[in-house]
């Protein structure tokens, strides 16, 4: 009992430690400010009136910026930790790797991801609370598939940066696989439309949740199975960096 | 400072500065379009409101219109006008002129007059005949939730010109003003502070 209270507090310990690495000021009080006052300025310039519009307005800019930020935090600074010898530390704490990597996928991105995604929503249901209250479960539907989408670009951004080890490689790679993943979707939605394909432009609007899930509140056509693609392909990248990370990786 | 404490004065700080930018450059509740068309014999005007991100009231006069049909659709009345000229038929359609201010955008095209215009439609809602009564002008009001439409046919014209007035209240929008805005945020900053100065001395 006291061992598992231990390994707990330990887990707890490094928790902490690296939250407080990848949240630290002034970069994420700077970033939020601004995306805040983004959201809330693009929702308030023309009277948004439906909870997924206003949703759709300030969500879509700050994705960009939380991969970004995942890119440059997450990616280059766990590349950091590793260049560094600071997670060989975390590795001779006597928890498992699966368990360090469970814990570095939490602190790195799913807890930025969600705290920047919740900070616009947060600032334009002050602003416009009596005209947003009726569409509440609509917002947090529309925010749970953004912070998927941005776990999914989270997590291989951790996985590249447990493969090539490098901060500037990691970071550069991370972006250039964001802005790939981008125009795939692009292209395949494009692509699908032009050449009549039913199956390639589903899959091609598949690949960003935010605009299925936006199908779907708004009774627009879709099929069930892209609400599925990326939560499925999160979990796929999930597992091949918490096999990489217990069964491949070498620390430096 | 912990986490949450820099989380809410960011929000704070976002709160009143986009409130005022709000205030200075934000959303109308008004908004009209009005327009005169030449629709020669053989032509069917096409005129389409579209509550893009607001929901409200429009009213539709149009004068000088002997034969018009009017019906509500969702989606994007300017992919209609594209799917008309899919069909072979001779559209020259302006650009739609998008209100960001009030969320409501207009679109006026004129196509080559054919039974097709109204049997299409009629596959997508019910065409509404309007029925003029002693030559008055005939006025169409109707209430849009977002991404709603009004499409307005005129199938034949009394005049050469017809003559469009649009008129669009915003309903269901409301949102703080400066001085609310500004009240929430000293509110936060305040709850913050003593947090924070409770926190510090341990308490």
């Amino acid at each position: 009992m006291s061992s598992r209270t231990g390994g707990l507090t330990r887990v707890y310990h490094i928790l902490y430690i690296d939250i407080s690495d990848v949240l630290r000021p002034p970069g994420l009080d700077v970033l939020v400010v601004l995306l805040a006052m983004l959201g809330a300025i693009l929702v308030s310039i023309q009277p948004v009136t439906s909870p997924i519009i206003a949703s759709r307005i300030a969500l879509d800019p700050t994705l960009v910026a939380t991969a970004l930020f995942l890119a440059i935090r997450s990616s280059a600074g766990l590349a950091t930790l590793i260049q560094s010898g600071i997670l060989n530390l975390y590795l001779t704490y006597p928890i498992h790797r699966v368990t360090v990597a469970v814990v570095l996928l939490v602190s790195r991105v799913v807890i930025p991801s969600a705290l920047i995604l919740a900070t616009p929503l947060v600032t334009i249901l002050i602003l416009l609370g009596s005209t947003l209250y009726r569409g509440l479960d609509v917002i947090l539907g529309m925010y749970l598939a953004f912070l998927f989408q941005a776990v999914l670009y989270g997590s291989i951004f951790l996985l590249v940066a447990v493969r090539v080890k490098s901060q500037a490689t990691s970071g550069i790679l991370s972006v250039a696989v964001y802005f790939t993943y981008i125009a795939l979707h692009l292209i395949l939605t494009g692509i699908g439309g032009a050449i009549g394909s039913d199956v390639v432009r589903r899959v091609g609007e598949a690949m960003y949740l935010p605009d299925i899930a936006y199908y779907a509140y708004s009774n627009l056509d879709y099929e069930v199975w892209q609400l599925t693609l990326v939560p499925g392909l999160s979990i796929l990248v999930i597992l091949a960096y918490l096999t990489y990370m217990s069964r491949r990786f070498e620390v430096l | 400072m912990t986490l949450p404490s820099r989380l809410l004065v960011a929000i704070s700080i976002a709160l009143v500065i986009s409130s005022i930018v709000a205030d200075l450059y934000g959303a109308r509740l008004e908004s009209s379009y009005r327009n005169t068309i030449p629709v020669g014999p053989g032509t069917t005007l096409f005129l389409g409101v579209s509550s893009v991100t607001s929901s409200g009231k429009v009213s539709v006069e149009v004068e000088g219109a002997s034969n018009m049909y009017y019906m509500r659709l969702t989606g994007d009345p300017y992919t209609l006008v594209q799917q008309f000229r899919a069909l072979n038929l001779n559209v020259s359609a302006s650009r739609p002129q998008l209100d960001l201010r009030a969320g409501v955008a207009y679109v006026v095209a004129l196509i080559q007059a054919s039974p097709a215009i109204v049997q299409a439609l009629s596959l997508l809602g019910e065409v509404i005949p309007v029925v003029q009564a002693g030559g008055s002008t005939p006025v169409i009001e109707a209430r849009l939730a977002t991404g709603d439409n009004i499409i307005v046919i005129v199938t034949e014209a009394s005049k050469p010109t017809v003559s469009v007035r649009v008129n669009y209240s915003v309903e269901g929008y409301s949102r703080l003003a400066p001085l609310q805005a500004a009240i929430v945020s000293a509110t936060i900053i305040l709850v913050v502070a003593s947090i924070e100065l409770l926190r510090r001395r341990g308490l």
